[in-house]
């Protein structure tokens, strides 16, 4: 991995997002009355994000959110990386990007012309800003990228599975690059109203909103909703030698594996099956893990069945791992929260220092890891990192980055 | 109250909006491929000019009936669709 982008709730750049997840500061907070009266849950956490000051207008206008800012965290990653387009064979670079819901503004805009205002006017370009595929699009559209663009929608896990099947594709040798991360820009009405129904959502925090999400708390009362983009350079070891690129680490282990019980209740089979078959594609014991980036959404149902999950692939070793929700923090960015946290994971490992779980004070007798909630931990030792990602519909999918 | 924008005025004014274009070079003989005017911009403008002159743009492409290279070409395009659909050439929307 050569290069990283972020567009976050916590900052739009990996030092200062990752500078402030030490700190245990958190980007979640309350969306004014302004925004829509009608919502009975207000806690998100929203990206500072003006795309006219990175993008074109002619081009801003086919944009969704969702594209601005996968297209701002894809050149972030790209000028990380140190990479000179001109010199590269572009049909041997990729892209691979994860979304869950798309366009979602531009759906819920044409939704409301044909609805709520009656009318038959729909925006043109609505169809192109709304799809899915839209963001990796732009980004094979902006850089010239050839090879295969590839757009993974498996809900909360779609970034996840995005960064790892684009690591087999380069494993397999039919590219050299990929540019792979995910994107979510889920804060609309239509959007959030969905949510609410599902009786998903963390409960407002009266005394701090910000500590809203409780991740393994026993009185944790569900996820945050966030929106943002994170993007990773992916390039085979040797491509990157030869051109002599900055490596921040190495993507060593991927398991996928699919709980097939409930639409949306995960399963302790499912989400152990991924994190020991990410293992064994890493060629690695459970103790040669030194942090866990959770997916730990502050559910009821999730942060149980997670933490009952590593320690049936953890055994002894569990206790001794530590483990931490950083969506305490940034909220819950769905289709992005799985590249996002893998960052965050790889950034631990360079600085041999792991983020907190915020905002845990008691926690669920059920919950019992160690959640890192003493403040940031520097762990001199570390030398591979997980980031957990699992999801509605039940692809859970696992990712491990080892010290390059 | 400024008089309601002619066709060439109010293109002037939504390319130089929506496409960043300065309003200088967009004179009658510029060329829209120039601009990164293309289908789909065209689609958006049509949209534009929809609501500005109330008129419904026929389905087939506009250039099925003479070729749309220029802000001219557009602008006499457009010009006989309000002269079909209100019945004079007539720049002034309708009520």
């Amino acid at each position: 991995m050569t290069g990283m982008g972020l567009i976050s709730p916590l900052g739009n750049d990996p030092a200062t997002v990752f500078g402030r997840l030490l700190a245990g500061e958190s980007g979640i907070r309350r969306l004014p009355e302004s925004f829509n009266a009608r919502l009975s849950s207000r806690i998100v956490a929203p990206a500072a994000f003006g795309g006219a000051q990175r993008i074109s207008t002619a081009r801003l206008r086919m944009l969704d959110r969702v594209s601005q800012f996968a297209l701002a965290a894809a050149a972030e990653a790209l000028a990380d990386a140190q990479f000179a387009l001109e010199n590269e064979d572009a049909s041997r670079i990729g892209v691979s990007i994860g979304t869950g819901m798309g366009g979602a503004q531009s759906t819920d805009d044409g939704y409301q012309t044909v609805y709520e205002q009656q009318s038959d006017r729909v925006a043109p370009l609505t169809v192109i800003l709304a799809m899915n595929n839209a963001p990796a699009s732009w980004i094979g559209i902006e850089h010239g990228l050839r090879g295969p663009n590839l757009t993974y929608s498996t809900a909360c896990s779609s970034s996840a599975v995005a960064i790892g099947e684009a690591a087999r594709r380069i494993a397999h040798g039919d590219v050299q690059v990929m540019i792979a991360g995910g994107t979510e820009a889920p804060l609309t009405f239509g959007t959030l109203k969905a949510w609410e129904a599902l009786k998903t959502l963390a409960r407002e925090d009266v005394a701090n909103p910000a500590a809203s999400c409780k991740p393994f708390a026993r009185d944790r009362t569900g996820l945050v909703l966030g929106e943002g983009a994170a993007i990773l350079v992916l390039e085979d070891a040797e491509h990157a030698r030869l051109r002599g690129a900055p490596v921040h680490a190495e993507v060593a282990g991927y398991g996928l594996a699919t709980d097939t019980e409930h639409i949306t209740r995960p399963s302790v089979a499912g989400q152990a099956q991924a994190m020991a078959l990410a293992l064994s594609s890493a060629g690695l014991a459970p103790s040669d893990v030194g942090y866990i980036n959770a997916h730990g959404t502050g559910t009821q149902a999730n942060d149980a069945v997670e933490t009952a999950a590593i320690k049936e692939v953890f055994g002894d070793a569990a206790g001794g791992c530590p483990v931490s929700s950083t969506k305490s923090m940034h909220g819950h960015l769905l289709g992005a929260a799985g590249a996002l946290e893998f960052i965050i994971a790889i950034l631990a490992l360079q600085g041999r220092i792991v983020p907190p779980t915020a905002h845990l004070r008691v926690r669920d007798p059920e919950c019992d890891l160690d959640y890192v909630t003493e403040g940031a931990r520097q762990i001199e030792t570390l030398t591979a990192v997980m980031s957990n990602s699992f999801a509605f519909g039940g692809t859970n999918a696992v990712l491990i980055a080892r010290r390059a | 109250m400024s008089p309601a924008p002619t066709p060439f005025e109010f293109l002037r004014l939504i390319i130089a909006r929506d496409f960043d274009v300065d309003p200088q070079l967009l004179q009658p003989d510029a060329r829209l491929e120039d601009f990164a005017v293309d289908s789909l911009g065209l689609i958006e403008i049509m949209f534009a000019v929809e609501e500005q002159f109330h008129i419904t743009v026929p389905p087939e492409p506009p250039d099925a009936r003479a070729p749309i290279n220029t802000l001219n070409d557009l602008v006499r395009y457009i010009e006989g669709l309000i002269a079909e659909q209100h019945g004079a050439a007539s720049a002034d929307p309708v009520p």
